[in-house]
């Protein structure tokens, strides 16, 4: 009695065939998928490629060498000897105003580390089959990303600050041995000897109206846009999946009380309603851009969430849950949230565009961070100097980050499409 | 058909006492309530332990709505389940989440009902844990049992359900229902989905299974062929009622409601000289949301007469454990002119009995004007 399904000869043919799609876990299935679309398989690299960027932005361009060395009798008395300045600039609270920068120069060192500390550890580790050690991966990966955040919480509440040393003109002194990132600018360097300026080997985009080298800025402004669409769309997923979760799986008055609510937000277009929030708000930060963006994000996730969760509650895998006795968080989240999460996470995907669109847009028209390198407001700043180049080259970027993230996010929703499956 | 020893002294493992479900019909945002679907209306019927009582009807006549509600997947309207001695309706959240253990169900999609992003050991293993029945290895361990208990590999453990065919996943879902060794399962068409030779395989691994943890089942199909095979005892559902309900020798040997006989003679009989009046139903199933009145069947009953629309018909016990409900039975109702019973797909003992050879003639030449003045 305990024989196997008979199988035709054709039907194992035809499963040895697929056999590449047989025996992966879904996520597998989704990655073999996803790889079929080259252009997203290439914007993914793409965006993969923006994030190196922004992480590696001090090591291409800082006005603090990685080394100097003053010889006696040159410069100020304490800074004779051999320095290593760029090191500790990274973590100066002084020098990198904001949190934001210190976690980004923090992944330059964290990343590295949690990469090697996983090598030791698969060294001494056997896995009896490819899936433990996925499992393992990605039980380290957990735990790695929250080390890494809680090791800069710690950074950053020690907040390091030194004095400042300005290293460029100290190292044109005479006899002075020194080693530059290639571009010796930070994002804040006004230079009111050099504004306007057209691109050159100094300024490889020439410099705004203060004289700020556009290519430091544009550099470091990948970490703000990056930053904003990242956590302003966490943001607004969260909130969505909570509300479109109660809505869907509660029903009733929840429902109605979410719905309502919903319709009330998505009369207004979300652009009028984070202006109007934002004439609340006298001097916004990029936090403050990331909260608007979030809490009037939110409906679009919302919506797709409590639909997915109406869709599954009827299935007959959580009806099974219910007669086994699972209590509803278990439910909720082992049986609904993973099989919610696919069409949230293309939506996600598809909001950090949009809310990099979203922040550039509110830069150019004035109103975003006042003092932050973002790339709406380097267009605007480049506007007023008339030159095409410091209009063409933050609008590249910005085109170009978007279009990666719509392209990625395109392939992850074929991905996932069963539909298009084949 | 396996013949077990029934023993009707024995107390009933789950008693249903005038199960009723209705579902509101809402309009409007302030979700008023408009009509109902009376997809369950009243219905009894009882289960002994190790006994299978297979529910049959056609789709949409509210089986697995009965199915469900008994287990409190689904609120009831109205009625008791009284199950090892509680009723069931009446237990707290934390009392219902221990009975579950003893009561499970089986479901007809093989492909829904298996969480897609759970490993097998997940899936059947959740709820041993849940229960704080074991852990880690030794659950691991129980699962690889189970596993090997409906047939399956046990290094399947690791594996997800998208890799599984149809039958294999039912097996699994068995196994999963198994898990926390249940007295009752509700098997709701949990073979319907699946290819002749498989089904016939799950059939007989859910046989072994009700031997060897003794178990009840309550078997849904729409199928009266399929229930055969399984069943002790059959209840036949329509609209919502339960219409005759017998030990299943005596059902398909003499069925009296004409609906049973109806749903019986759509099945071919394996020997082709024994050639069978086949009645096809004719005309819709009446919607539950306005069933007709009296005798829910009589829209499409071949023996409709007189009290048939206007009286509700009682459930008679026309031998002992056969109960039927309708008016052909009941000596309150039952028609004078026995030509009635003619009209039936298939003859009854009762009209038989009373028929004699020389007066069926007569009868027969009376037959039209009495069924006029009958049905009037
Ligand atoms: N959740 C529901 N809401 C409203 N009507 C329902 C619901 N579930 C089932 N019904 C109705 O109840 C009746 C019985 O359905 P069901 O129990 O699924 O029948 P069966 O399992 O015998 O095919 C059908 O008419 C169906 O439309
Ligand atoms: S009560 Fe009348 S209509 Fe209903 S099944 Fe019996 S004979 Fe048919
Ligand atoms: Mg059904």
């Amino acid at each position: 009695m305990t024989e196997e399904v008979e199988k035709t000869p054709e039907e194992l043919e035809e499963i040895r065939k697929k056999a590449d799609l047989q025996y992966k876990t879904y996520s597998e299935i989704v990655w073999v998928q996803f790889k079929k679309y080259p252009q997203s398989y290439y914007s993914l690299y793409g965006v993969f490629a923006l994030f190196v960027i922004a992480i590696l932005a001090p090591v291409f361009s800082l006005n603090v060498p990685f080394f100097i060395n003053v010889p006696a009798g040159v410069g100020p008395e304490n800074m004779q000897g051999m320095h290593f300045p760029w090191l500790a600039a990274l973590f100066d609270a002084n020098f990198f105003e904001g949190g934001l920068d210190i976690f980004f120069n923090w992944l330059l060192f964290a990343l590295p580390g949690a990469f090697v500390i996983y090598k030791v550890m698969v060294r001494t580790k056997t896995f009896a089959n490819p899936r433990e050690e996925k499992a393992f991966i990605g039980r380290y990966l957990g735990w790695a990303a929250l080390g890494v955040f809680a090791s800069f919480l710690a950074i950053y509440m020690f907040d390091f600050r030194q004095a400042y040393v300005d290293y460029v003109q100290l190292s044109q002194l005479d006899g002075v041995s020194s080693l530059f990132p290639p571009l010796q600018y930070s994002y804040r360097d006004v230079d009111l000897n050099a504004v306007i300026q057209d691109p050159s080997w100094q300024h490889w985009l020439g410099t705004d109206q203060q004289g700020r080298d556009v290519f430091a800025r544009i550099l470091y402004g990948t970490r703000i846009s990056l930053t904003i669409g990242v956590v302003a769309v966490a943001i607004y997923t969260a909130i969505g999946l909570v509300l479109g979760g109660l809505a869907g799986y509660f029903g009733g008055r929840v429902d109605m009380l979410v719905m309502r609510l919903i319709e009330v937000m998505i009369c207004f277009p979300t652009f009028f309603l984070i202006l109007t929030l934002r004439g609340f708000i006298d001097d916004p930060s990029i936090f403050h851009i990331m909260v608007l963006i979030g809490i009037t994000g939110w409906t679009r996730i919302a919506r797709l969430v409590r639909g997915e969760f109406l869709r599954l509650k009827n299935q007959d895998f959580v009806q099974a849950a219910i007669a086994l006795g699972l209590t509803k968080r278990k439910i909720i989240f082992r049986h609904l949230m993973p099989n919610a999460l696919g069409p949230v996470f293309v939506a996600a995907t598809f909001g950090v565009a949009g809310a990099i669109l979203i922040e550039a847009s509110l830069s150019f028209l004035g109103l975003g961070p006042a003092t932050a390198p973002s790339w709406g407001q380097i267009l605007t700043a480049g506007r007023q100097t008339g030159k095409i180049v410091l209009i063409l080259a933050p609008g590249l970027a910005i085109f170009i980050t978007v279009s990666l993230l719509n392209l990625m996010g395109e392939g992850i929703r074929d991905a996932l499409d069963p539909k298009l499956r084949k | 058909m396996a013949a077990k020893v029934k023993d009707n002294t024995k107390k009933p493992l789950l008693e249903v006492k005038n199960l009723k479900k209705y579902f509101p019909i809402t309009k409007g945002i302030i979700s008023r309530v408009v009509g109902q679907v009376k997809a369950v209306d009243d219905i009894s019927f009882h289960v002994y332990p190790n006994e299978t009582v297979g529910l049959v009807g056609e789709s949409g006549c509210g089986k697995t709505t009965a199915g469900r509600t008994l287990l409190r997947l689904l609120e009831p309207t109205g009625g008791e389940a009284i199950f090892d001695g509680r009723d069931v309706f009446q237990l707290d959240q934390l009392e219902l989440r221990k009975a579950r253990r003893d009561m499970q169900i089986i479901f007809q999609d093989p492909y829904s009902s298996l969480n897609p992003r759970m490993t097998i050991e997940a899936i059947i293993g959740e709820a041993i844990q849940f229960h704080g029945i074991a852990s880690g290895d030794e659950r691991r361990k129980i699962v690889e049992d189970l596993l090997v208990r409906v047939g399956l590999q046990p290094s399947y453990i690791t594996r997800y359900p998208h890799e599984f065919s149809g039958g294999q996943r039912q097996r699994i879902g068995i196994a999963r229902a198994l898990a926390l060794k249940p007295k009752f399962i509700v098997c709701d068409e949990a073979v319907s989905a699946l290819d002749v030779s498989v089904q016939a395989q799950v059939i007989n691994l859910l046989k072994e299974l009700q031997e060897e943890f003794n178990l009840s089942y309550l078997f849904i199909a729409h199928d009266l062929s399929v229930v055969k095979h399984i069943s002790d005892r059959i209840a036949v559902m329509y609209l919502g009622q339960l219409v005759e309900f017998a030990d299943c020798n005596s059902l398909f040997k003499a069925p009296r409601h004409p609906y049973t006989q109806s749903l019986l003679s759509a099945i071919p009989h394996p020997d082709p000289r024994r050639k069978k009046a086949r009645v096809i139903l004719e005309g819709d199933v009446p919607s539950p949301i306005n069933p007709p009145s009296g005798c829910r069947f009589h829209t499409r009953c071949p023996a409709c007469f007189g009290p048939c629309s206007k009286v509700v018909p009682k459930t008679i016990e026309v031998e002992p454990d056969h109960f039927v409900q309708c008016h052909l039975y009941d000596p309150e109702h039952a028609p004078k002119d026995p030509t009635v019973f003619d009209r039936l797909p298939q003859s009854v003992p009762e009209h038989s009995s009373k028929k004699k050879p020389p007066e069926s003639l007569g009868a027969a030449a009376a037959a039209a004007p009495a069924v006029v003045d009958e049905e009037e």
